[in-house]
């Protein structure tokens, strides 16, 4: 019995190893090595018979399936967040945080495939713990809100994305350390000024957006580009061609010098600026 | 083999198949029960916030943006499932370079495992999660019934404090009248004066404290708070510290979150 117990330790630890070694590859734009260390986990994962009762193995599993969804493996990054999911209820109960944590990245996954009822209940059970632990106005609980308005964004209601964006905003905006998530939130905004017919409210909105990303990230950060590219979606529905242009190539360059002219981004801007 | 047999065997065959299907579905609705465990003793912390500490109170750490501290779960009585767990203790640091589990070195191999377990249990382990990049709109237009696009660059993110494992080590907490002390050998610790109310005979106490899981919490200021690993360096003096008696157990583990406020 003893020596089953250590071997499932053992088979604990590696985890634990491989997913910390993939995110630190991942982290560090390693991505080949970020995913053999992955196919390391997964291979530990499915020797591990402890997960349903291991505090390490839910996190690690959760870890995992974050990494290999930022890898473009949404489904198996699904599977991993369920398997996670089921071994925090097991162990910590319906009103844990950590589970919280992992229905909303479950929730990410089902909103990226277009499953917005399945993604929206998750949310809301997440949402529900949080505000429970934490109390209204803590970032975790805005970060909820926020994909929650996006969420409704995507589906045109308006009102609702209305209140719920400004209300993840409005905590961002007021907790220390949280600027980049309060861009995001200005970012969201902004896209909904301009579906609601308020260009210049929406101009207004990236622009801010971007400053806070330039102080957060640098002026060479490739999420900066992110946002130009939305602000050059705004003048072109403007009917501002000239800006638009401009600011569609401010982004390019910006793209090809931090993640090089291949990057599908940067593929997608100049698809846009020769498709005029 | 005549009608009447293959008749039979059919029948036989469904039953067969029945009978799985039906234990497949008691075997995937067949949830783990909850490890039990229960422990008592002495808690001793202090932070690097001016006392009272505002944290306590679910307000943003004073003076400085930060609240870091050192902790310690003195447990005299209890058990993780059936391992006993008697004059051990479970503690910790966070400090500006991530949190490291400190636990008591007295422990038997057993006990050590059942104390990781509890750690987890009792910091609230929300630490160790990555989490998915908030939705970030791009600039086109959404389309009825698409799958949402997220706009970021960035598409996961590390917590925002790193949990970085358990180190074992001898640990002291002594608790007199007059205050607490807590040393993780060869590391570090702090030593607080209680702090005296208009009744000079009797500390200042708090209770429902929002950061630790104690029902009544003597407040006090450190003398010194001192520590270093490779990880972390922490001095001050002055600064707050709690005390108190603690009764958990699984079904109330009082786990601080401790990525709230603090």
């Amino acid at each position: 019995m003893l020596l089953l117990a250590a071997a499932l330790r053992g088979e604990t630890n590696r985890l634990a190893e491989a997913v910390r070694k993939a995110g630190d590859y991942y982290r560090r734009g390693l991505h080949q090595e970020a995913d053999q260390a992955s196919a390391e986990a997964l291979s530990s994962l499915e020797n591990s018979h402890a997960s349903d009762d291991n505090f390490d193995d839910a996190a690690a599993t959760n870890n995992l399936g974050s990494i290999v969804y930022a890898r473009g493996e949404a489904g198996r990054a699904e599977q991993l967040f369920q398997r996670s999911r089921e071994a925090y209820e097991a162990l910590a109960g319906p009103d844990d945080t950590r589970l919280a944590s992992v229905l909303y990245n479950l929730a990410g996954v089902c909103m990226e495939q277009g499953r917005y009822a399945q993604a929206e209940s998750l949310y809301r059970r997440s949402l529900e713990i949080r505000e429970k632990a934490f109390g209204a106005a803590h970032p975790l609980v805005a970060e909820v809100r926020n994909d929650v308005g996006f969420l409704y964004l995507q589906q045109g209601k308006y009102k609702e994305a209305d209140r719920w964006l400004e209300e993840a905003f409005r905590v961002w905006e007021n907790s220390t350390g949280f600027e980049a998530y309060a861009a995001v939130a200005l970012n969201n905004l902004a896209l909904l000024r301009r579906l609601q017919g308020s260009f210049e409210k929406s101009e207004s909105l990236y622009k801010q957006a971007a400053a806070v990303e330039e102080k957060v990230f640098g002026a060479e950060h490739p999420e900066l580009a992110t946002t130009r590219m939305s602000l050059a979606a705004l003048y072109r529905a403007w009917g501002k061609n000239e800006q638009s242009d401009e600011t569609y190539q401010q982004a390019l360059a910006l793209l090809e010098k931090t993640v090089g002219a291949h990057d599908p981004l940067a593929i997608e801007i100049r698809e846009k600026l020769s498709g005029r | 083999m005549n009608a009447e047999e293959r008749r039979s065997n059919r029948v036989l065959s469904a039953f067969i198949l029945l009978a799985f299907a039906l234990a497949g579905i008691a075997f995937t609705q067949e949830k783990p029960a909850r490890r039990p465990w229960r422990i008592k003793g002495q808690f001793t912390e202090a932070c690097t916030c001016s006392a009272p500490c505002a944290c306590n109170f679910g307000e943003r750490p004073s003076p400085y943006d930060y609240c870091y501290t050192m902790w310690s779960y003195w447990v005299q009585e209890g058990s993780w499932e059936q391992v006993k767990l008697k004059d051990v203790r479970i503690g910790g640091v966070d400090g500006p370079g991530g949190i490291l589990g400190l636990l008591d070195a007295r422990a038997d191999q057993p006990q050590r495992a059942a104390m990781e377990n509890l750690w987890h249990a009792l910091s609230g382990r929300q630490l160790c999660l990555m989490r998915l990049w908030p939705f970030k709109a791009s600039g086109a237009e959404p389309k009825a019934g698409s799958p949402a696009r997220q706009g970021s660059i960035i598409r996961t993110r590390y917590p925002d404090r790193q949990f970085l494992g358990f180190e074992y080590l001898p640990i002291d907490q002594v608790i007199t009248e007059r205050g607490t002390r807590l040393t993780f050998s060869g590391k570090g610790g702090f030593e607080a004066n209680y702090i005296l109310g208009r009744d000079p005979s009797r500390p200042v106490t708090v209770t429902n404290n929002v950061s630790w899981p104690i029902a009544v919490s003597i407040k006090g200021k450190t003398i010194f708070f001192k520590y270093k690993d490779k990880f972390n360096q922490l001095d001050y003096q002055g600064t707050n510290a709690n005390q108190g008696h603690f009764d958990l157990s699984h079904t109330q583990p009082g786990a601080a979150p401790m990525t709230a406020p603090r």
